[in-house]
């Protein structure tokens, strides 16, 4: 019985194999050389031929061989079906899997050495890099298919499912015993595969090595349990007669299989729905978000003009207050920055993709601190292809940076991603990774990014977080060439074309009459005290019940976000400012203090 | 005070020097994280005269001081050759506005001495020492003296 799939057998499939993968060698250059006008025949001719060198290598249990030609298979497939364009990259890509074929093929019996990881990774990223983001993770999610002895079950990559599933074909599971079917038959198992074969393609086999009994056992089992998933147009009835089977032996799984993939086909599916709960209930808590965002900008804002000398007891209070709106800061940052988490998602692509094209091996070591990094963002970042540690660092001293770094070493084939405490020597010397758009948001978040290559240690790309960073929501205005953002928890009113008879003067003071009201009016221009003269626009603030006008030059009525930054220690006594912001367009503009502002109305 | 920093120090340095007025100054090239033109400066209200404006650099907002100014000279003219060498002090870059920069010259540790009482106008206080180049005198400046605040020392 165990001669079934003997020596021969599997010289038979090596010899096969190796003819065979000498013609796609061929016929992979064949189509380089055709350019854009592909032959589709030549295409699926090679796509066929690598799949009968899978279904043998399930057969007989060769399990790298059937592995790689796999994920050859895939980017055949997607060859097959236009949607890469078989250029002189993807075929490289091929042949240097076809290469590894032969290698393994050649050293069937001693290929411990020769292991698939680099062929596998190139392979997946070419076949990932074409996909649509939200089919792109199938190519690498598993699926378990149970087969009926419930003993066994199938591995198969979602990608492939889903690609059956397309083509509208009904997915099966045969259960044959080797000895009835094939021996009895006086059948041989290539043979038998290819039979089965030509009714439908095989995505899998299973083979029941164990029932076969062992030597020590002096007893060999009386069955040979050989499980094949085929997928054909072929209905249930008509397979039964054609591959002669009984009733017993099919299982149609289509329902199986959809249940298995729908609700996970697209695995950002689940991220969307997230996303989507998130972002319903962020309209949800708008108004109260936006209240306590205020209300926490307000009190930062007064606390960090709190005079330094306090007694022991203020200290004390002051210190336990700053400690509860740091963990309102960190709730409300938490709400409103995924931003960060998505860039470095993004950047942690790059890197793979370069990762694939210099043939390394991707360990990504990933220590989170102040940048949120939900479960949603890390999923997305940890690929299968990838090791990954994560430790969750939580930062004591908030003065001081986040460092995310992202190390390639050389010598050591593995890119690191940490984040840790800033290094202040950073050297810029050469950038490798294109990052561009994502140094862009980098920037918006006041982070920097930056990239350094050392023959010894690789590449290292840096990005500095910095943890003072924060949104406050505001109006633009500007006041003598200076620009400003009014916080939009302070600001009432804002006014354009001013009618000059609702000016009022009362010795040094103007107000302006708002509202059946007279509102004082706050001078924060270099000019004298008539500066409004020359303005004609009047934005009416708030703080702590007291409304107070100041005019200006220039108004948006538009609400635009300001990432504020903290005063360098040269402007710290400034006060005027309390914060410096950056805008979209890479202007600087201030925050003044409001506190100030009203104290200079008496 | 100098003397005993300096004598901590040992070895070589290369030393990125500078024009600040009349006065060729020099600055460990490891202190200065890059240096640019980039004038497009954004002026800050009621701020010091010294402090030139604050200036985004690649998304990080960088405070510019006038060297000359701070140094108690009069103010910097804008010229063409006029530069931002940006250093991170404690934590925080900040740009050093300089009239012209020169180049960097090689220097040893054991060859500078103390700074003088006054270099070309500028207190002896705003120097680790000062170093002795073929034809010029290269002053070597301490960062975090020029930075300090006023207020505080």
């Amino acid at each position: 019985m165990n001669n079934l799939i003997d020596r021969e057998t599997k010289d038979i499939y090596i010899e096969e194999t190796n003819q065979s993968l000498d013609d796609i060698e061929n016929q992979l250059i064949t189509l380089e050389n055709m350019g854009a006008d592909i032959d589709m025949a030549v295409a699926k001719k090679i796509f066929h031929a690598m799949h009968i060198i899978r279904n043998g290598a399930s057969l007989l249990s060769l399990t790298k061989i059937k592995d790689l030609s796999q994920k050859i298979e895939n980017v055949l497939g997607l060859i097959c079906s236009n949607r890469l364009s078989p250029n002189p990259e993807v075929i490289n890509i091929l042949l240097q899997g076809i290469d590894r074929l032969n290698q393994l093929t050649d050293q069937v019996d001693n290929n411990e050495d020769l292991n698939i990881d680099e062929q596998s990774v190139l392979l997946t990223g070419l076949t990932s890099a074409v996909l649509p983001d939200d089919i792109k993770q199938s190519v690498t999610e598993v699926r378990d298919i149970p087969v009926p002895n419930g003993k066994h079950i199938f591995k198969i990559s979602e990608f492939n499912l889903i690609q059956v599933l397309e083509q509208g074909k009904n997915i099966y599971i045969l259960m044959y015993d080797l000895i009835k079917d094939v021996q009895e038959k006086n059948n041989t198992p290539l043979n038998f595969v290819r039979f089965v074969q030509r009714h439908g393609e095989m995505i899998d086999s299973v083979f029941d090595i164990k029932s076969i009994g062992t030597l020590e056992e002096q007893e060999f089992g009386s069955e040979m349990p050989y499980f094949v998933l085929l997928a054909s147009t072929l209905s249930c009835e008509q397979l039964i007669k054609e591959l002669d089977l009984q009733p017993y032996q099919i299982k149609p799984v289509n329902n199986v299989i959809a249940d298995l993939i729908h609700p996970k086909t697209d695995p950002h599916q689940k991220e969307l729905s997230s996303t989507s709960i998130a972002k319903n209930r962020m309209t949800e808590n708008k108004r109260r978000l936006e209240k306590l965002n205020a209300l926490f900008c307000e009190l930062k804002f007064s606390m960090d003009k709190m005079p330094c000398r306090l007694d022991n007891t203020s200290s004390l209070s002051k210190a336990r207050l700053q400690t509860v709106l740091l963990n309102l800061h960190d709730l409300l940052y938490q709400e409103n920055n995924v931003l960060a988490s998505k860039v470095l998602w993004k950047i942690g692509r790059n890197i793979r993709d370069y990762a694939y094209q210099s043939n390394i091996k991707a360990t990504i070591d990933l220590q989170c601190g102040y940048i949120m990094m939900d479960n949603r963002i890390l999923c997305r970042l940890i690929d299968p292809l990838t090791a990954i540690t994560i430790k969750m660092v939580r930062l004591v001293q908030d003065i001081e940076p986040v460092q995310l770094c992202l190390s390639m070493g050389k010598n050591e084939d593995t890119i690191a991603l940490t984040i840790s405490y800033a290094n202040p020597h950073m050297i810029i010397k050469k950038t490798h990774i294109d990052c561009h758009d994502e140094e862009k948001k980098l920037h918006a978040l006041s982070a920097d990014l930056k990239q350094t290559f050392e023959s010894d240690k690789g590449l290292t790309v840096e990005i500095r977080v910095p943890q003072k960073v924060f949104i406050v929501s505001g109006y633009r205005v500007k006041i003598d060439n200076y620009c400003y953002i009014f916080p939009k928890f302070n600001v009432k009113d804002h006014l354009a074309n001013l009618n000059p008879l609702k000016w009022s003067e009362n010795d040094s003071s103007f107000s302006f009459y708002h509202e059946d009201h007279f509102i004082p009016i706050v001078n924060i221009s270099n000019s004298d005290i008539s500066y409004y003269k020359n303005k004609n626009k009047l934005i009416v603030c708030e703080v702590g019940g007291q409304r107070f006008g100041v005019a200006v030059d220039e108004l948006e009525t538009k609400e635009l976000d300001a990432f504020c930054q903290s005063l360098g220690k040269q402007l710290a006594e400034n006060p005027l400012i309390i914060y410096h912001c950056l805008l979209d367009n890479g202007q600087i503009a201030f925050i003044p203090d409001m506190d100030y502002l009203v104290n200079r109305i008496s | 005070m100098v003397s005993t920093q300096k004598a901590e120090k040992d070895g070589k340095v290369d030393l990125a020097t500078f024009y600040v007025g009349e006065a060729l100054c020099g600055m460990d090239i490891l202190k200065i994280q890059e240096i640019n033109k980039n004038m497009e400066i954004t002026s800050v209200p009621n701020s010091p005269d010294y402090v030139v404006g604050v200036l985004n650099m690649r998304g990080r907002i960088v405070t510019i001081i006038d060297v000359c100014q701070k140094l108690g000279l009069l103010k910097s003219q804008s010229t063409d050759t006029q530069r931002n060498i940006i250093i991170n002090s404690q934590n925080e870059y900040i740009g050093l506005l300089v009239d012209k920069v020169a180049e960097v010259v090689k220097a040893e540790w054991r060859k500078v001495t103390p700074p003088p009482s006054n270099v070309r106008g500028v207190q002896g206080k705003y120097f680790e020492g000062v170093y002795k180049k073929e034809n010029a005198l290269i002053a070597i400046l301490d960062v975090e003296e020029v930075l300090k605040d006023e207020n505080v020392s």
